[in-house]
């Protein structure tokens, strides 16, 4: 789970070399995602979604409550139907409450890292020179530290919570971000419709957003669903410590975090949002594969 | 460009990001609220009244900031990175303490993910775009999409808890007991590598698969070579560059990277130390930290940037 093992396949060594790392996640086969795995994808996706915008009106018990009744229920208990916590609360409930916190925590903070990311990698692509090598090197800097360890120290500085966790990866995303939109950049900076503007007398405020911004939105876009996946897993991540969402609020990362001191009596408290988890980043993969190869971008390209 | 003039230029490169990233550092763990001295005094048995100064300007914490910056950057060049608040231990010498078993874990996961990844990747561009192929691909883009520490206690739930094959928690030193350092550490590797396999998996498919596009392989083939011959002498040799470099990347965004993992497993690695050093708002400890991961991540790349040209002469300049 890092921002940049993604972009380590995008670096070139040294000038004139080939770039570094695979091409599309499915490697270089000129066939797409089969069509049924983007069915299931986009199925599951709204299936999670439906459940998360749903749960006040669905007949499930409250995420926080706990029910003493049944303390670490096994699955299909009656009442719970996924059983319940170690301290008795519905675990559909609380998959549905972190589903919530995940949704919310991609969607912002990737669109935070666009925001602050796009227009950086534009201006240093477009411009070149000083501007290029100052936001470079100031790119370098902010991917040097592991991303997990960046946003622990963010949290500190923050204090725990939903908003530090979208601030935080929103910042860290920007980084990558900003990589993909200054390659983007780059590759259109000197076609002849840039040139043509330019020479029909454009200002460089309006080349950027008529003929830049256009061409750079659908690689910076597709990336961007990559970036979604990565942020939920940061989210679960920093849960996971205690430093996220805070208790009793339900994430999938806390549930692992708290249902791992019952790993031995209780498995399914760790393991279904281990699950859950995983199929919706997978999902949320399939789909940035998907939307790379429609749309024709080629890492290679970035 | 001659390789030296790109070594100058990477060299400069590399200072301006690592004062970059030590200024970072200092400035975060500067801003944080309330300062070391009242930590210090908060925790210590009889504060009397104005040790908070004192203590302060014991600790240089009433110059400037650029100043104390500037020093700190001196000490942490010579390898003082200050004493942990907490247990008064060198920072320097607790890194040192927990780096093996970090170390350790980063080389038994790389052992493993290389003897997976190489011969799949190796089977894969063979028959590429075959059933095989698209097989390989399915289940490392599976694999890549389940974050590592979910791995880890899957791995636990099967191989610790249900089946009582390895320890679920807990680490054995090497001096004391090979096999059961090697079973301590089997479970977090695996969970590590399962990261890398997919990663490594597919860079080299895709070069083994450019390379088999040669002509030299051509005519490898045509003068009589074995199938076996071909591959693993004349594409796989050629195709090995590219994936050490990677390799290389990855061993830099892991020192910091195994956290969730080592606390899981209860390893005492650098993951562990960063943890607790962060619950006991030990921030000296924290700032030394955070500064060593950050600058071993940077210069693993520098190193593999230098060394690319060397290994594959196809880009020597």
């Amino acid at each position: 789970m890092s921002f940049t093992t993604k972009t380590t396949s995008q670096r070139t060594v040294v000038p004139g070399s080939p770039p570094i790392g695979g091409r599309g996640l499915l490697g270089r086969s000129r066939k797409g995602v089969p069509p049924w795995a983007v069915t299931i994808s986009v199925g599951w996706l709204v299936l999670l979604m439906a459940g998360a915008l749903l749960l006040p009106v669905l007949p499930l018990p409250d995420p926080s409550r706990s029910d003493y009744a049944a303390i670490m229920a096994p699955m299909f208990s009656p009442g719970h139907i996924l059983g319940t916590d170690e301290v008795g609360r519905d675990i559909l409930a609380r998959l549905l409450s972190g589903a919530q916190v995940s949704l919310f925590v991609g969607v912002a903070s990737i669109a935070l890292a666009v925001v602050l990311g796009a227009p950086m990698g534009i201006l240093a692509g477009y411009f070149g020179g000083w501007a290029n090598r100052f936001i470079v090197a100031g790119l370098d800097i902010v991917l040097s530290f592991p991303n997990l360890v960046a946003l622990i120290a963010l949290s500190l500085f923050l204090g725990p919570g939903l908003w530090t966790i979208v601030v935080g990866i929103g910042i860290i995303a920007s980084a990558p971000v900003a990589r993909v939109a200054r390659s983007a950049t780059l590759t259109f900076v000197n076609r002849d419709f840039v040139t043509a503007a330019r020479g029909m007398g454009f200002g460089h405020a309006r080349i950027i957003v008529r003929e830049i911004l256009p061409n750079v939105v659908v690689p910076v876009l597709a990336y961007a669903i990559v970036v979604i996946a990565v942020a939920i897993v940061a989210e679960a991540s920093l849960s996971f410590l205690g430093l996220g969402i805070q208790p009793p609020d339900a994430s999938w990362g806390s549930m692992m975090g708290t249902g791992r001191a019952k790993l031995t009596q209780a498995p399914h408290i760790v393991l279904l949002p281990a699950f859950t988890m995983a199929l919706s980043i997978l999902a949320i993969n399939f789909l940035a594969e998907h939307f790379a190869k429609r749309f024709d971008i080629k890492e290679s390209a970035l | 460009m001659t390789y030296a003039k790109v070594i100058a230029m990477r060299a400069v490169h590399l200072v301006v990001v690592l004062l970059g990233v030590s200024f970072l550092v200092y400035l975060l763990l500067d801003l944080l609220p309330g300062d070391t001295a009242e930590v210090l005094v908060a925790s210590s048995s009889n504060p009397t009244p104005g040790a908070v100064e004192e203590i302060r300007k014991e600790l240089g914490l009433d110059q400037p900031f650029m100043v104390r910056y500037v020093q700190w950057l001196g000490n942490a060049i010579t390898g003082d990175l200050g004493v942990s608040f907490r247990t008064g231990q060198p920072v320097t010498e607790a890194i040192g303490e927990r780096l093996p078993v970090t170390i350790q874990l980063l080389i038994m996961a790389e052992i493993i993910s290389l003897a997976i990844a190489v011969p799949l990747a190796v089977a894969a561009a063979r028959r590429r775009d075959q059933a095989f192929d698209r097989v390989v691909s399915v289940f490392t883009f599976t694999l890549q999409s389940i974050p590592n520490f979910v791995v880890s206690l899957v791995l636990i739930v099967i191989f610790a808890v249900t089946l009582n094959w390895l320890p679920a928690i807990g680490f054995v030193p090497l001096q004391e007991d090979v096999l059961g350092n090697i079973r301590s550490l089997l479970i977090p590797s695996i969970a590590l590598a399962s990261a890398l396999v997919p990663l490594y998996m597919r860079v080299l498919r895709n070069e083994m698969i450019r390379t088999l596009q040669e002509d030299y392989i051509l005519v490898a083939r045509s003068v009589g070579l074995t199938q076996r011959s071909v591959l693993f002498r004349y594409a796989l040799k050629p195709s090995l560059p590219t994936l050490v470099t990677v390799v290389g990347i990855n061993i830099g965004t892991l020192i910091g990277g195994t956290l969730l993992i080592e606390l899981i497993s209860g390893l005492p690695g650098i993951g562990t130390l960063i943890y607790s050093g962060i619950n006991n708002r030990d921030y000296v400890l924290v700032q030394g930290l955070i500064l060593f991961i950050a600058c071993a991540y940077v210069l693993a790349n520098f190193i593999v940037d230098m060394i690319y040209p060397l290994l594959d002469p196809r880009v020597r300049v």
